[in-house]
């Protein structure tokens, strides 16, 4: 069992192991001295190690219990003014927590069912029943407290039953408890005691108890206030900032801005409203300062029915939105039994979607209305946005001529580029683009690089979202095609050089092939294919690698294509010009030889051994003819 | 070693980190390879390569982290430097990424991938690790391979050696469980292994439960769970649309879609996860994605009133055509050559007829 929660904790695995336990209650004795029947502690260390992640959860769960208990008493007829109070009271020997409200209460039957049946709740729905306003739901929240302590006390009379009498309810760790009618007289209503545990008493410092109970109930609307000796103060002053009415447009942007700064300590860009019906979700979200990334999940701070639900949901927004961070309240959605996560259901996913139309309807209404801070927002979050673009054709259709995008002229927004060129050309992969940017730079073309996350994927759609632009993808290959052709007199006089290039370079797979381009002082341009790529990394790992993976080696070079390798020799470049008047078989081999593997080191290929040989070979060679000559 | 090239490999693989997974991140990942490979140096190519390995790993080119690995083994073995990045065992648990794909390309023997896996035996045992893992995968490749008889040697094997951390997570072990109890015809105990993570959600991880909802649909259907199987192809597909990883599982959701004639939302998917098979995923993914294909292909001419129908395909299938008009008859055609080229390689390296007799039963 163990082992299933340390997997993954679920409300399902702990109210099944918890229904299972408490069917053992039911024999239990209706003397005073009462029994769980269990061993409490187990289930507590349960709690504490695997399903809660801080000691304070004893706090949130009292404050849930309070605030659902004033929800209850609200349905029945009657007024009365919702009030919850905690005091901290410095005993002899360690301090109690006092915690009340004047909620529904208790009868003595209900407490017997309700407190000391552990996974029983007085607020499951019945089948078909309306989700209601209720937050707590699972019947084990209470246990939370006895993390922190070894007993705990409950006073309560119930609101339902008038003239009922109030009753004192006393629950142990070792699983033990008692209950019976109550010394006093009071108003309906529950007091809870806390004593804490001598190993638990730092958490209970009245600064560290009151913010955490801010923390926790910061925006509900039942007033709640911290009673010290004399003094009382309200805890939950401010509602939720997004709620609130503001003088002016520029004061409600400097409350939040500063609300984001206090919730997150980060100075956000902007801060953008959100809203869902399908999650009963409104809130707030702020743009960062800085480039997130689509791995580094953005956590969010999520209230549920107004009470802190978590600090780190991930998954409240569709993935592409990386470029904020939030806090909302939910009123729809589900939480998981430790209450600091949501499951993912057909709600979560809508509530996704319609956040996600949150953040683009306000992207889009920047474009009409201050393109500048768009403009500045996509200088800090392009690849946010690119993601979405990506999916969504308008999106794209109205930003896409300010992403901007590398190319061989340098960092250019798209719509410059397409205003520029007619066809718009670009890499596939950011090797591609390497082998052909100053080449093609050199010639006068821009070529844009694909390589970067999404960017592929959109400029293949520009054709179909734009109409007029062409797009085409090119390699390097393709790139020396469109290179200008030499005259037959020209190739006539090259051919030797090209016939005997052939020769020396067919070892490497790697053909010759002679183009007029520019810069001249580049000899050669080497051009390799993206499965010629492969191959070459599959060549280069065998030479390292012993005989199993040698062997493994080959049968993945057996199932990759052929990849042939292309060295384009530059006829501008004087030197081969020189070679081509040569005619010389031997000197010409050994030229090609030295150009081949200098246009590798160039292109950052790194070399396998025989290529490393061929230059130092042809290079002593070379060196040889040059003195005998 | 000059510094501006270690912060250019450096940014390259916080882009292919940043990248989502598939052709993009990897491309990145192999550039940071070149570039540190020909600075000659062995410290950023073995980070490299550690990036490359994931990005393969998990963006559907298991062949480019087959590779990487090797390289990476070598460095280790070579026992020239003493850093923990230069130490097998750092590399043990994507050893395990590696023993899962290697049986998916025709071209490797059997006899490699039996070597493969006693290697990996040997270095889990010198360094003090339980063998759990490498018999799990053991199963699996002949479970892929239709060596079903084998596969049960291993499977007990497998249940009855104690785990230790190198283990994999309980979700990912209950999704293994569940596909080699169907392999081996155990329809409701994969159901039952299956439960937690299907029905209550409770196991998951970053491929769990995107996988297993795949695996589900056609024993679902042929049991006559109609209604179940297509809520499970609705979650799983979901999950898995975006991440060219997920070729197979994506051919067995189109299988499904094929088998209760939904062929206007299958030749959706067929235009639109084409394009992975060009760019990843090995021969064997490839025969998964060809079957469901097909399946959706025929359903479709069964049902449609003309002979031809326009489709977006892209450009490097080997039937495409600029007006993108395409007769049912041709794409079958091709969808079976295919086949039968796919499943005759692998059908003799496996020595037996698994793949033929998985083809003739899709065409039936
Ligand atoms: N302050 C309170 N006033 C009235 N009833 C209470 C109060 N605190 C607890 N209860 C009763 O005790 C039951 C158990 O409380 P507990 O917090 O353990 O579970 P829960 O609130 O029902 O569910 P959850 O585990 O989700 O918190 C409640 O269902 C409620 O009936
Ligand atoms: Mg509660």
């Amino acid at each position: 069992m163990v082992a299933l929660l340390n997997c993954n904790p679920s409300a399902f695995a702990l109210v099944g192991l918890l229904t299972i336990i408490h069917g053992r209650y039911r024999d239990g004795d209706t003397v005073n001295q009462h029994n769980f029947q269990i061993n409490l502690r187990g289930i507590i260390d349960l709690l504490s190690n695997h399903l809660y992640s801080t000691p304070h959860t004893f706090l949130r769960e009292l404050l849930q219990n309070g605030v659902d208990a004033i929800a209850a008493r609200s349905r029945l007829p009657g007024k009365f003014s919702p009030a919850i109070g905690i005091e901290l009271i410095e005993g002899k020997t360690a301090p109690t927590l006092v915690f009340e409200d004047n909620g529904i209460g208790l009868t003595e039957e209900e407490i017997h069912r309700f407190i000391a049946t552990i996974g029983e709740s007085s607020k499951r729905l019945a089948r078909g029943e309306e989700a209601g306003d209720f937050i707590g739901q699972f019947g084990i929240g209470l246990l939370s407290c006895f993390v922190v302590a070894d007993e705990i006390t409950m006073i309560t009379r119930s609101a339902r039953v008038s003239g009922a009498p109030g009753y004192e309810w006393r629950g142990r760790s070792d699983g033990t408890y008692s209950v019976r009618e109550a010394q006093s007289e009071f108003e309906p209503g529950t007091r809870v005691f806390i004593r804490a545990r001598e190993d638990a008493r730092s958490l209970f410092e009245h600064d560290v108890l009151f913010e955490r109970v801010r923390h926790y109930g910061g925006l509900l609307p039942v007033p709640i206030h911290a009673v010290r000796g004399e003094t009382r103060r309200r805890l939950n002053e401010e509602s939720a900032p997004w709620r609130a009415g503001y003088p002016s447009r520029r004061a409600e942007d400097e409350a939040m801005l500063e609300f984001g700064r206090q919730a997150f300590e980060t100075r956000f860009l902007d801060w953008i409203p959100l809203k869902s019906k399908a999650g009963g979700v409104d809130g707030v979200a702020f743009v960062l300062p800085y480039a997130a990334s689509l791995a580094a999940k953005q956590k969010h701070r999520v209230y549920l029915k107004n009470m802190l639900l978590t600090e780190s949901a991930d998954n409240l927004l569709p993935e592409w939105a990386f470029f904020v961070r939030c806090v909302v309240n939910a009123t729809n959605l589900r939480p998981t039994a430790s209450r600091e996560s949501f499951y993912e259901d057909k709600a979560l996913s809508q509530t996704q979607t319609e956040l996600g139309e949150c953040l683009r309807n306000y992207l889009m209404e920047l474009k009409q209305h201050d393109r500048e801070q768009l403009e500045r927002l996509i200088a800090v979050h392009h690849r946010s946005f690119k993601s979405l673009a990506v999916e969504d054709d308008e999106f794209f259709r109205i930003i896409a001529d300010l992403l901007p995008f590398e190319t061989s002229h340098g960092t250019m927004a798209l719509g410059e580029i397409r205003r520029n060129e007619r066809v718009l050309r670009y890499a596939r992969s950011v090797d591609q683009f390497r082998q052909i940017s100053s080449v093609a730079a050199a010639q006068g073309y821009c070529v844009v690089n694909g390589g970067y996350a999404w960017d592929t994927e959109l400029l293949e759609r520009v054709p179909e979202v734009f109409g007029e632009t062409e797009v085409e993808q090119v390699d390097a290959s393709e790139l020396v095609q469109s290179f200008e052709d030499l005259d037959s007199e020209e190739h006539e006089q090259a051919f030797a050089l090209l016939r005997e290039a052939d020769a020396a370079l067919r070892p490497y797979q790697c053909r010759a092939e002679i183009k007029k381009f520019l810069p001249e002082d580049l000899p050669a341009l080497y051009s390799l294919s993206a499965e010629g790529q492969f191959r070459r990394s599959v060549e280069l790992t065998k030479e390292v690698s012993s005989e199993l993976w040698s062997g493994l080696m080959d049968s993945l070079a057996g199932n990759a294509g052929s990849g042939l390798s292309e060295l384009t020799f530059n006829y501008r470049n004087p030197l081969v010009q020189r070679l081509a008047k040569l005619q010389e078989p031997r000197r010409l081999r050994l030229a090609a030889g030295v150009l081949y593997v200098q246009s590798l080191l160039m292109g950052h290929h790194p070399l396998k051994g025989r290529e490393l040989e061929l230059l130092n070979k042809g290079l002593i060679e070379l060196l040889e003819l040059g003195l005998e000559s | 070693m000059n510094s501006s090239m270690e912060t250019q490999v450096e940014e390259l693989l916080r882009q292919s980190r940043a990248a989502p997974r598939g052709p993009t991140a990897i491309a990145l990942a192999e550039e940071a390879v070149r570039l540190a490979d020909s600075a000659r140096d062995p410290q950023l190519g073995m980070l490299a390569r550690g990036a490359l390995i994931d990005a393969a790993g998990h963006g559907g080119r298991s062949d480019k982290m087959l590779v990487a690995f090797a390289w990476v083994l070598a460095q280790c073995d070579a026992g020239e430097r003493k850093e923990p990045l230069f130490h097998e065992s750092t590399w043990l648990w994507r050893y395990k990424w590696v023993g899962e794909h290697v049986a998916e390309f025709p071209h490797i023997t059997r006899g490699q991938i039996s070597a493969l896996f006693d290697d990996m035996e040997l270095r889990y045992a010198r360094n003090g690790n339980s063998a759990k893992p490498v018999h799990k995968l053991r199963c699996n490749a002949c479970i892929r391979m239709g060596r079903l008889e084998e596969a049960r040697h291993w499977l007990r094997l497998w249940q009855d050696t104690p785990k230790d951390w190198k283990n994999d997570c309980a979700a990912c072990e209950a999704d293994a469980l569940g596909q080699f109890q169907l392999a081996l015809g155990d329809f409701a105990g994969a159901m039952q292994t299956f439960a937690p993570i299907v029905e209550h959600g409770r196991l998951r991880c970053a491929e769990v439960p995107h996988l297993t909802y795949s695996r589900t649909l056609l024993p679902l259907a042929r049991d006559g769970q109609a209604e179940r199987a297509s809520q499970y192809h609705e979650q799983g597909y979901r999950r898995i649309r975006g991440n060219p990883d997920f070729i197979e599982p994506v051919g067995r959701h189109l299988e499904f879609i094929g088998l209760y004639g939904e062929t206007a939302e299958g030749l959706r998917l067929i235009e639109r996860h084409l394009t992975w098979l060009t760019h990843s995923g090995s021969p064997l993914e490839h025969l998964a994605f060809y079957i469901g294909m097909r399946q959706v292909l025929a359903a479709a001419r069964a049902k449609a009133r003309g002979e031809t129908r326009r489709l977006r395909l892209p450009r490097e299938v080997p039937v495409w055509r600029q007006d993108g008009v395409y007769r049912w008859d041709e794409l079958i055609q091709w969808a079976d050559v295919e086949l039968d080229k796919l499943a005759g390689a692998f059908d003799a390296r496996n020595g037996n007829d698994y793949c033929a007799r998985r083809v003739k039963e899709a065409r039936a």
